[in-house]
This record gives C-alpha cells, structure tokens and sequence, in this order.
C-alpha cells in the first residue's frame, strides 16, 4: 500500500467540526437522492472510491473526494429502459474515523486495523415512484427509507473482502439486505489501476415484497400477481479502470454486469433480467 | 381568462384514445384530459384482452354493431400498426345436453349480428382439438382473438400525439358548465399536477371517463341531470393457473346474466387465466371521489374451481392464484337485464358539442375505433 495504493483508505484521527459538516451535507445528499433514485449509488460511484492518495502531512483531518459524471443505468432494478443520469460524488472523512458519504452512507470506522475496517453505518433507500416508468403506474410508491447496518472491509494482499448488512428502520421497504463482495486491484500502468470483483445481494421477505411483489389489487393481464420471498437479488461482476492524473485528480470508469436472481427476476415488473451499467466520473480528492 | 381549444375528450383509455386519434386525423386540435399519470389505467387495462367477434349482443344493439365493425377495423389496424394481437379463436362449450340448444341460439344471435363465421362441432371433435376438454358440442369462433391492450393503446396515442393531439396527465376534471347561449361549448375546470385549477374551454366535448362517466355528467352545470343513467359497478375478478395449462384457444362458458361466464383466456405469452366473474357493488356510483379496491379475494376461487370444471374437470387442486380484477360500468342493474352502449350527443341532451358514452364495458376495446368513427360522424352532424 504505497504512495496510490490500491484500497488504501484514511484512518488517521484527528479533531474537527463534523457534526456540523454532517449535517451541512447530509440533508442535501438525502434529499438530491430522493429525487433522483440513486439506490445504486454505492455501486455506480464505487470505482470513483476505490482508490484514495495516500495520507498526507498536512493539518486537516478531512479528508475529501468529489467527482462528478454519469451513469448509464435502468430506470430501476429490473427495467428494460436505461437512460443516463449524471452522478454526484462527494465522500468526506474525517481522520479516519466517521466517514459521510454519498457512496458509503454516514458512518464509523469503529474498529480500525491496518488492513480491515468495521463499524455501524446509516445509509438511505431512495425508493420507488410509480411514476418513474409506465411498467410500475398503478403500484403503490416506496418512499426514502433509512437503513442501519454494519459494514466490514479487509484486505489481502491484492485481495479485497467487503460485507454489509442493513435493515430498513423507517419509512421504506421494511426489509434487509445482506451484500457480499470480493474483488482484486491492480496497478495497471504508472498512472492507472483496474480493479475487478464479483458482489452478492440477498434480500429477505419485507424487501423482496416491497420491491418485486405485485398484489392482486394492483395487477393487470400483462402483469400479473406474483408474491416475491427472500432470497439472492442479484449477483453482478465489475470492471473498474482508475486514471490518475495527478495525486488529486483523476477518471473513474466502470461497467458492471448484473443478473438478477429467481425471486426478482420472476417479477413480473422485471423486464430484463441482465443488464449492463456503466459510469464515468471525474474527481478530485485532497 | 379561459383557454379555448376545439376538442376535449376526458379519459385516456382506450375509446378515449380512439376518439381522440380520430378527431385528430380529421384535422380538430384535440386534447385528452387524464386523471391518472398513465394511458388506459381503469377498465382499458383491466380485462380480459379479448378481441370478440360481437356474438351474444342483442342485435341491432351498439354493441353489436360496434363489436363486429370493430373486430375488422381492429384486426386491420394491428396489422398494420404493429400491434401485438394474435387471431387465436374461441370455443363456446355447452357442458350438458340444455346448453346445446343455448349453442343453437348464441349462433343464431350470432348470423343476426352479422358474424356468419360461426360453426358447430360435436363434442369428439371439440375433444379431438383440446384433449383437456370436457363439453357436449361446441361453437367455434374463428374471429375472435387476443391482443396486447396496452399496446393497442399506445398505438392510439402515438397516432393521436403524430396528428397534433395533446394528452395532459395528472389532470382530473372536477366540473363544467355550459356556455351557452353566450358562447359556444363547454367549460372544464382542471385540476392540474400541481394542485392549481384552472379552466379550459372547448367547442366539442366527448365524455370517455369510463367508471366516472356519469358523475362528470352530473358536474357540467346547464346539463340536465336527469339525462344522465344511473351507473353501477361490476366487478370482475381473475384468477390465473399456475404452471403449464393446456390449451390452444380460449375456452368459453355459455354466457352468464351479466358477464360471458368463466371463461378461459390465454395471453399472448400463452399463459392462461380465469374469469371475470361478476360482483356487484351495491349501491349506485354518484360521485368521482371514491377508490376502487382492486383486491381480489382468494377465497373465491373456490367458486372459479366449480364453473372452471365444468369444461376443465381435470383442474388441478390448489392450481388458481388471484391475478387481477377490473371493474365494468354498467347502466344494467344487479339482477337486470342486459343494457346497451349509451352514446348521448346534442339531440338527447341538447347541449351543442357534447357526447357523453355511458356503460362501456365489454366489448368496448374491440369496439373502439368503430365507436370513434361514430363519435365523430356525431360531433360533424
């Protein structure tokens, strides 16, 4: 984990004002993400976020990463329709320790090794509005929910091991969702690495409910009532290509491969059940 | 200040979308006024997608004659519109040796109607051609048909839109009022996505509002609210069989007091489903305020399992699921006989410019585009 080490992240604690950072940025964040059903934020914007400059000597206990760029995605998980969307990036953490992010939510780096990070975090579910494609009028909107998990991250070698759990805690789809991800980075050229992995979604009951079951009340001949139960969501596989320009700036792309799973990709509001996403963004990180 | 437009169809469903495609194509400046955020979310969307041959309406009926002018005019326009429709045919199955003689009469009703391509076969032969059946003689449909309603209906609007008509969502009617003798036409008063109202005058108005038909008459001021029908609602509901299902037409009941019967459909993806069948709303439907509860109750498969085995005895246990319902809007009372279309222009009501369609329920979406033709020969009158 040298200078541009792939996954090295900031853990060093310092003191500043983040209460108030907090909430300076994470209103705003909450609310662009209810407008715009970002739920895949995490992933899209992953590769602007895999690779962080190393810790510098300067005073600040901030450290930050802001890029902006766009994404290539459905209208929502399961919809044959892709438009582009821009995509807004802005990850602040402070010493190492709490972290706001639009990728990673707001959270704790508790416990804190050399190689391996865990702690709680929140993160949002941006929902679902029937308006957001012809295939869901008539199905009942899933409004911005809050989610509270856990998160764990640890490295080897190459090697990166990521997992997370959240359950939904108010006002959203009710459910849980487990994530499971590993992936491998590389140093590519002097100035660019790439990173490939491979990540598990299961959802339980509530969450499948919420997001793939159609009530008799609300199917029609062409989509038909189907009661969606827990299981796998969808299993996707990524390349990640990061340019460096400088030890601030720098080009993130991404295309990731997505299948969905038996319980959502029988859904009858499940028009594709593979996709491909892509996503570039330009940043900056000090 | 008003704005002024020369046609306002209310309800984009499918006979909405049809009149408003054909006023467009003649050159009017049409805009379709929806209260929901989608085409065709009501009754267009809620059926069985059948494409009927215009067999058991009474005849000289609108129905009648709309269902087999329509029949034509649809096959024609899917064609040559793309729409996804499949010219699959039906059996009409009599299940015991009574309903024989109530095929013999559903056939005559038939050839009076102007559908002359009916034709009997015996039970055996009926068998021959769906193993899984079980009848006493069968009539064979072989204009009836299946279609993809939704695309039928954005075929409509794409038509429609092409020709310079404008569909505003989210734009629900609470009220009108006459302008005449000033003026001539109609005022609407909108409420718009954004809560604010706002009001829209036009020279021709065609109520297509389906479920909400009657209470829109009832809020135009200077419309005589005894021209309006009482409305009630039917509501049909669906069951859908797991797994794979055998047949390769549609399977029809002798028809019911107010519905076809229990029927089997098969959707375009060749899966099959059961239904409507028919349950009453008690009371008569006054305003435009109240939900409609699309909640299909499980428990009344049981009933579907008995009228269903009629024709199917080999239905498996356990094999029906709620799929959907849908509700129809009915000038017919519980327990009355069977009413026709009620298209109501100026010489019923007296309002210049002004055609309310009452009770369109089935056949309406094969009908469409012959009860666009029709509005529109009205409207130019």
């Amino acid at each position: 984990m040298g200078g541009h080490s792939i996954f090295s992240f900031v853990f060093a604690l310092r003191r500043g004002a983040l209460p108030a950072l907090l909430l300076a940025l994470g209103l705003p964040m909450a609310q662009a993400g209810a407008e715009t059903k970002y739920n895949d934020w995490e992933l899209w914007s992953s590769a602007a976020n895999a690779v962080l400059p190393a810790r510098r000597g300067g005073a600040s206990p901030f450290r930050v990463n802001a890029a902006v760029g766009a994404v290539y995605a459905p209208d929502y998980l399961g919809a044959d329709n892709m438009t582009t969307r821009a995509l807004p990036l802005l990850d602040v953490n402070y010493a190492g320790t709490l972290f706001l992010s639009t990728q990673q939510g707001i959270g704790w780096n508790m416990w804190r090794k050399r190689t391996l990070r865990a702690g709680p975090r929140i993160t949002f579910d941006y929902g679902r509005e029937s308006s957001d494609s012809p295939s869901l009028t008539g199905l009942p909107d899933i409004d911005l929910g809050t989610e509270a998990g856990l998160f764990i991250e640890g490295f080897v070698s190459s090697w990166r091991f990521k997992g997370d759990i959240r359950q939904e805690i108010g006002g959203g789809h009710g459910g849980l969702l487990i994530n499971g991800e590993a992936s491998w980075g590389s140093r590519w050229t002097k100035k660019s690495s790439i990173i490939m992995g491979m990540r598990a979604t299961y959802m339980d009951d509530s969450y499948a409910e919420s997001y793939f079951s159609v009530s008799a009340a609300n199917a029609l001949p062409s989509r038909p009532a189907y009661t969606a139960s827990g299981g796998f969501r969808d299993v996707n596989a990524y390349f990640q290509v990061i340019y460096d320009f400088t030890q601030t700036f720098y080009v993130a792309t991404e295309l990731r491969g997505t299948a969905l799973m038996q319980q959502a990709s029988d859904s009858p509001i499940s028009e594709s059940e593979a996709f491909v996403t892509g996503s570039i963004m330009a940043g900056v990180r000090f | 200040m008003i704005d002024h437009v020369d046609s306002i169809v209310v309800g984009a469903g499918v006979v909405g979308l049809a009149v408003a495609r054909q006023l467009a194509l003649a050159g009017d400046e049409v805009v379709v006024l929806e209260a929901a955020d989608a085409i065709g979310t009501e009754t267009s969307s809620r059926n069985s997608e059948v494409i009927h041959a215009g067999i058991y309406y009474a005849k000289d009926s609108l129905k009648a004659r709309f269902c087999v002018a329509g029949n034509a005019l649809l096959y024609e326009f899917c064609a040559t519109h793309g729409v996804p429709h499949r010219n699959c045919g039906k059996l009409i199955v009599a299940t015991s040796p009574d309903e024989l003689e109530i095929l013999a009469g559903i056939r005559a009703k038939a050839a009076a109607n102007g559908v002359g391509d009916l034709y009997e076969i015996s039970a055996s032969e009926a068998i021959a051609q769906e193993p899984a059946l079980f009848c006493t003689g069968a009539l064979v449909s072989p204009s009836t048909g299946i279609i993809d309603s939704h695309g039928l209906m954005l075929a409509y609007q794409g038509e429609a839109e092409d020709h310079g008509a404008v569909i505003a969502f989210r734009s629900r009617v609470l009220g009108g009022r006459v302008l005449q003798p000033k003026f001539e036409g109609i005022a609407l008063r909108v409420r718009g996505e954004d809560g604010g109202e706002m009001e829209i005058a036009c020279r021709r108005l065609v109520n297509a509002a389906g479920l909400y038909a009657q209470p829109l008459a009832r809020s135009i001021e200077g419309l005589d609210p005894g021209t309006v029908p009482p409305l009630y609602y039917c509501k049909g509901n669906y069951f859908s069989l797991a797994g794979r299902q055998p047949f390769s037409r549609l399977i029809y009941p002798v028809p019911a007091s107010a519905s076809l019967g229990v029927h089997l459909t098969i959707d375009l993806g060749g899966q099959a489903r059961f239904g409507p069948d028919q349950q009453w709303l008690p009371e008569a439907v006054e305003d435009m305020d109240g939900t409609i509860d699309y909640r299909v109750e499980p428990a009344r498969a049981e009933v579907f399992y008995d009228a269903v085995r009629r024709y199917y005895p080999d239905l498996p246990d356990d094999s029906l699921r709620p799929a959907y319902s849908g509700m129809r809007p009915k000038l017919q009372r519980p327990g009355g006989g069977a009413e026709d279309f009620l298209l109501q222009g100026p010489d019923s009501h007296g309002v210049a410019g002004l055609i309310n369609l009452y009770g369109i329920e089935s056949p309406g979406l094969t009908a469409s585009l012959a009860i666009a033709e029709h509005v529109a020969a009205m409207l130019s009158d």
